[in-house]
């Protein structure tokens, strides 16, 4: 397959393991929140992940994902969500969105970084507009990255102008409005080039704009966001 | 309180009728203009393959791909209609795009040293790209003259033939979209002037391709319109006289749950179903529109006062609008957003059902 832009969401499954950790006293006795497509972590490698750490018992949001749970180890347990509210007999403990970082727990990890490219760098003068409707002007001469992310990509438009963005160690904001690939950061007068990482989705540790920052600017849950993640972007797993 | 049925899902139903009407009635339009149907992000989430085929079928004569793999999908799966791809990085594989004859939309001129450097067995087809204003993609005025000539200088050493010059508008208003015009028909001038000569030129997409004919030039790229749903804010696409393509309906899985008059349907957040403005929002089960009290992953809730609902009845969430259900634009009044990204949220996992 030819490559195109970098769209890429690099995801630690040490984290994961190590928030489920942090949330469950004993993983084998637990169920872990797999909905979602692991909530755009990816099923297939969550769960093998989680699985040689020792949970045994799953939710998944389909009979498909379901599927690939037994073919894996019969010994395993799949129960498949979509109706919440309904009772049925559950592992007492249920590790949810903390295995995602999610949460208020002391500990938890973020664990998915989502990174785009940065397609073009400008020099434009003061008082342009910038992408569409002109939402946004820049108040002097400066420099535009452009970012090969937008909403196609699950970046919500609704965050247009307020969610930050990491640039070559320079953190703004979006710069008018997200539209369907692309989104345009304000550098001043920072210098970046072509092939630069634009990070979205980051730790807050690393001083990296973080799932929270975009949930709260785009006012959605942070699972939302999670989930929006669309399919272009590449998923790479590490593990150490 | 009913029980659950066994596998329970949301599926997409693109009305390919209702999409073959919009491209030719579009084409009309702004004929003798050419149309270029742009089936960007897998076809605004209606699938790639069969609504491109339909497009070219209904009178659209090129297809606009945003970037190079999505142009290989095309061509592996049998399509030999002009293609145009803009959207390159660093790792852009510029050669196996020049290869199958995806015609590249160029806004630097590190983008022309890629494609000289890329060895392809034929001269790539360019369309040079201007900023008329949108500060996004396209060279600026002042970096214009410049890419001009070292396509020209690239031309003259068989790396490449320029076809077209282009750019695009930001739809702010007709004012703005007119100083735009303006910016544009100066950038061709001075690009002449330097002696390049374009067989073609294009610069409006739906909004301006529909209220601005001076915009029309050879060619128009459309694409929100032929998927039914109107460019502006202030006309519906129904108004314009365009049939919304895809419907997003999910069965009724649960009633009256925890012994409320709520319903469960089968389509969450994670199938696209927005979480934002739903205090507004409401949709269509049996006939009767009902708000929606949550979103949940898998699922939502709806207050089904008023209506009779069982287990297996479907829910459109968001359609044409014909059987009283909301289209995608009253979606994104709710969620603030445009329709455009209300179709392009709906999720890989939901089956997209072709009707004809």
């Amino acid at each position: 397959m030819a490559t195109g832009v970098r769209r890429r969401a690099s995801i630690d499954l040490d984290a994961i393991i190590a928030n489920a950790r942090i949330s469950t006293s004993d993983l084998s006795e637990s169920m872990a929140d797999l909905r979602a497509d692991a909530y755009g972590h990816g099923f297939a490698p969550v769960l093998s992940a989680l699985g040689e750490a020792g949970v045994r018992t799953f939710l998944a949001s389909n009979h498909e994902d379901a599927a690939l749970v037994r073919s894996i180890d019969p010994h395993m347990r799949v129960h498949v969500g979509g109706s919440e509210s309904a009772a049925r007999p559950l592992p007492s403990q249920v590790i949810g969105l903390g295995l995602y970082g999610l949460g208020v727990a002391p500990g938890l990890r973020p664990t998915l970084r989502l990174s785009g490219e940065v397609i073009a760098v400008k020099t434009i003068p003061g008082g342009s507009g910038v992408s569409y409707g002109y939402t946004y002007r820049t108040s002097a001469p400066t420099r535009l990255a452009l970012v090969a992310l937008g909403f196609a990509d699950g970046v919500p438009r609704v965050a247009s102008n307020r969610a930050p963005v990491l640039v070559n160690g320079f953190r703004a904001l979006v710069a008018g409005r997200i539209a369907m690939d692309q989104f345009v950061v304000d550098l001043g007068d920072h210098p970046a080039s072509v092939g630069d990482e634009a990070i979205l989705l980051g730790d807050a540790s690393r001083d990296e704009p973080t799932v929270e920052d975009w949930a709260e600017a785009a006012r959605v849950r942070p699972e939302v966001i999670l989930s929006g993640l669309g399919k272009r972007i590449e998923r790479a797993y590490s593990r150490a | 309180m009913s029980r659950p049925t066994p596998n329970p899902h949301a599926e997409a139903v693109i009305n390919l009728v209702a999409l073959e009407h919009n491209v030719r009635s579009i084409a009309q339009l702004v004929a003798p203009a050419q149309l270029m149907f742009a089936v960007k992000a897998n076809a605004y989430a209606h699938g790639l393959l069969p609504v491109a085929t339909a497009g070219l079928a209904a009178g659209a004569s090129s297809l606009a791909v945003l970037e190079i793999p999505a142009g290989l999908a095309l061509r592996t799966a049998g399509v030999t209609a002009p293609l145009l791809a803009w959207l390159h990085g660093t790792e852009t594989d510029f050669r196996a795009g020049i290869e199958a004859d995806i015609e590249l939309g160029i806004s630097a001129v590190w983008q022309l040293e890629a494609i000289a450097a890329s060895e392809a067995n034929r001269p790539a087809v360019v369309h040079l790209k201007v900023d008329s204003g949108l500060s996004r993609n396209g060279a600026t005025i002042e970096d214009w003259p410049e890419l001009v000539r070292t396509a020209l200088a690239a031309e003259r050493a068989g790396v490449l033939r320029i076809r077209a010059a282009w750019s695009h508008l930001a739809d702010a208003s007709v004012a703005d979209d007119e100083a735009a015009l303006a910016a544009f028909l100066n950038a061709v001038a001075v690009a002449e002037a330097l002696g390049a000569r374009f067989e073609l030129l294009h610069l409006a997409a739906s909004s301006a391709g529909i209220r601005m004919p001076e915009a029309r030039f050879g060619l128009v790229r459309i694409g929100i319109a032929a998927y039914g749903i109107s460019p502006f804010d202030d006309r519906t696409g129904a108004e314009l006289g365009l049939v919304p393509v895809m419907s997003l309906r999910a069965p009724v899985i649960e009633t009256s749950v925890g012994g409320s008059r709520l319903a469960r349907v089968a389509a969450g957040f994670a199938d696209g179903v927005p979480t934002i403005g739903l205090e507004q929002a409401s949709i269509l089960v049996n006939g009767v529109r009902c708000p929606i009290a949550s979103v949940e992953v898998d699922s939502l809730l709806v207050d089904t006062d008023g209506a009779r609902v069982e287990v297996g009845d479907v829910a459109i969430i968001f359609g044409a609008g014909d059987e009283g259900e909301p289209t995608a634009e009253e979606w994104a009044e709710w969620a603030e957003t445009i329709g455009d990204e209300i179709v392009t949220s709906v999720a890989p996992r939901v089956p997209r059902v072709y009707l004809r």
